[in-house]
Order: C-alpha cells, then structure tokens, then sequence
C-alpha cells in the first residue's frame, strides 16, 4: 500500500494532509472547515486540505487505496468494504446517532416503511445509504429488492423532493438528515417513523493504519476536528443565548 | 453527536459494544466477504480523552 498524504517535514513545517469528506460540503461538514478558518489545524502543524466526496464507499475506496490518507464514511461502508480488503481503521465517532433519514410526500399515502414497498428511491449511486437499506428492509420485514433506487445528483436531494424526481412514483429520498419541519411542511414531506436497526448509527472517520512516524500527525489532525467541534458547539450556545436575550429584549420594548 | 460516551468518557469515542452491534449487523443483514475481527477495524489511541462533548 502507498503511505500518501504525509510530507515527509521537518517538525517545525506545516503536514500538508488531505482529508475526503462523505459527500459535497453541507451543513454537518461545517466544524472542519470553521476550525480551519480558525486556524486551529495549522496550530496543531496541519496544512489541511478539504475535499469534496461522492458517498462514504468512494471515501473509503480512497482511504483504503493511499489515495487520501483521511476520510469520512459512515461504519456500514468501512465495515463491508473492510471485509472486501479495504485497508482502513475509524478512529473518531463523528455522529452518535445516525443521521441518515427518508422523506416522502405526505400526499404518497404512505404511513410506514412497509408502504415503501413497490416504490421509487430517489437517491445518489455513490450514497451511504443505499448500503444500510437492506438492513432497515428487513429489519422491518421487507425485501430489499422491493423497492427501485432512481439515480439523482449529489446535491440534488431537496430539489428531489421539490419535483425533479418523478412525483408520480411517491418517490423517497434519502437525507438530508436534518431538513427542518418547517421544510418538510413547504414540500409536503414526511419522515421516516418505522423500524430502525438499533446500532447502525455511527459516522466514523476512517485511515488506514500508518507507521509510527505518522501516527502523530494523525493525532494532532484528529484533535484539530475534536476542538473545532467543541468551540463551534460552545460559539452555538453563545450566539443561542445572544438570540433569547435579545428576544427578551424585544418583548420588554413591546411591553413598554 | 450527544451521548453518554462522547459526554462521560471522550469526544469521537468508539465503543466496544456497538462495533460489536454494527458488525452484527452489517454481518447478518449485508453481508461480508470476509469476516474478520471487528476490534482491527477502529481504534481510539489518537483521541484526546480530555476533549469531552459538553453538556
């Protein structure tokens, strides 16, 4: 296996490190690139680099081929491709719980995952989410092969919902996982309320394993992601209670 | 991002009995190639255990 991605850099020089992300940057991808802003990756030493991925099997592929030397994928891919080969180790749990989700028009009919059954997924190849359907199928008594998965662009998953896949079909999409209700009420849409697989929760950062020398910069990278997702969580908080203050603020002005 | 682990032992903490979990999962409703040992696949040496999800 290649070892690229590290420089072979004095201690003192910034490691330049590539890092693929599960898919085309959106809102959950936000801690990395505010600590890059920040600055906090080039305090810990690290040049990072943030590329745009195309679903967490093609970010595993590149792991596991040397191509990048870090990546986000969610477990169900690292573990299938891990069993095809796949030279990669999760070394950070990114998401808890799984955010991954299915939407479908409320005017569908449709009340439960079993529903689904005869019908059109619109969603894109390269989607994590189309390796844990099978899982959920049958978690729920269904067969897999029940259903047709329609190819759409990788951004495309809203504008999905708003009509680019066919309506007529009741098609579903899977993701975004968190479209906000007030969302789902514009484009007559409902969530996903059956059966779910207990544990098939987790995002995970993947890398291979790598010699002594570059487990360090792994390590200072690794808590480059942690403190950007600490402060970004604690500068939500502040600008959250900066929003209540001034909406008490307001509702005093209007009492007055 | 918010449960007991990332609060109570480290942030991007992974743990034993839900790799174990997913593996089964994976295992009997996917489908591996090859089985293999779930504990080669993650690690938790690179994480800093003082970095905590605050709650």
């Amino acid at each position: 296996m290649p070892r690229a991605g590290f420089a072979a850099a004095p201690s003192f020089a910034q490691t330049k490190v590539d890092f693929i992300l599960n898919w085309v940057p959106g809102g959950d991808h936000v801690p990395y690139y505010y600590a890059k802003k920040m600055g906090w990756y080039k305090e810990a030493g690290i040049d990072l680099d943030i590329e745009p991925g195309k679903g967490s099997a093609v970010a595993v592929q590149k792991v596991g081929a040397g191509a990048n030397p870090i990546g986000l994928a969610d477990m169900p891919n690292a573990l299938t491709l891990r069993g095809k080969g796949a030279d990669t180790v999760g070394v950070f749990n990114v998401y808890a719980n799984s955010p991954q989700g299915l939407y479908w028009l409320k005017s569908s009919g449709i009340k439960s995952v079993k529903d689904l059954a005869g019908k059109k997924i619109g969603n894109p190849a390269g989607d994590g989410a189309r390796t844990i359907w099978p899982a959920l199928a049958k978690a729920n008594g269904m067969d897999p092969n029940s259903v047709t998965w329609v190819n759409i662009d990788a951004n495309a998953k809203l504008s999905g919902a708003e009509g680019e896949v066919d309506r007529r079909d009741h098609l579903v999409l899977q993701h975004p996982p968190h479209l906000p209700a007030r969302a789902r009420r514009r484009h007559g849409l409902r969530r996903l309320e059956g059966r779910r697989p207990q544990h098939l929760r987790q995002h995970h950062h993947r890398q291979r394993r790598l010699p002594e020398e570059e487990q360090g910069d792994r390590r200072r990278l690794r808590q480059g992601h942690a403190e950007g997702l600490r402060r970004l969580r604690r500068h939500a908080r502040a600008l959250r209670a900066g929003a209540d203050r001034r909406q008490r603020r307001a509702a005093a002005r209007q009492r007055d | 991002m918010r449960d007991k682990y990332s609060e109570g032992v480290a942030l991007g903490i992974l743990d034993d009995a839900r790799m174990a979990a997913d593996y089964d999962i994976v295992k009997t409703y996917l489908g591996l190639e090859q089985p293999f040992d779930v504990k080669i696949a993650y690690t938790n040496e690179f994480l800093d255990r003082s970095i905590k999800m605050p709650k």
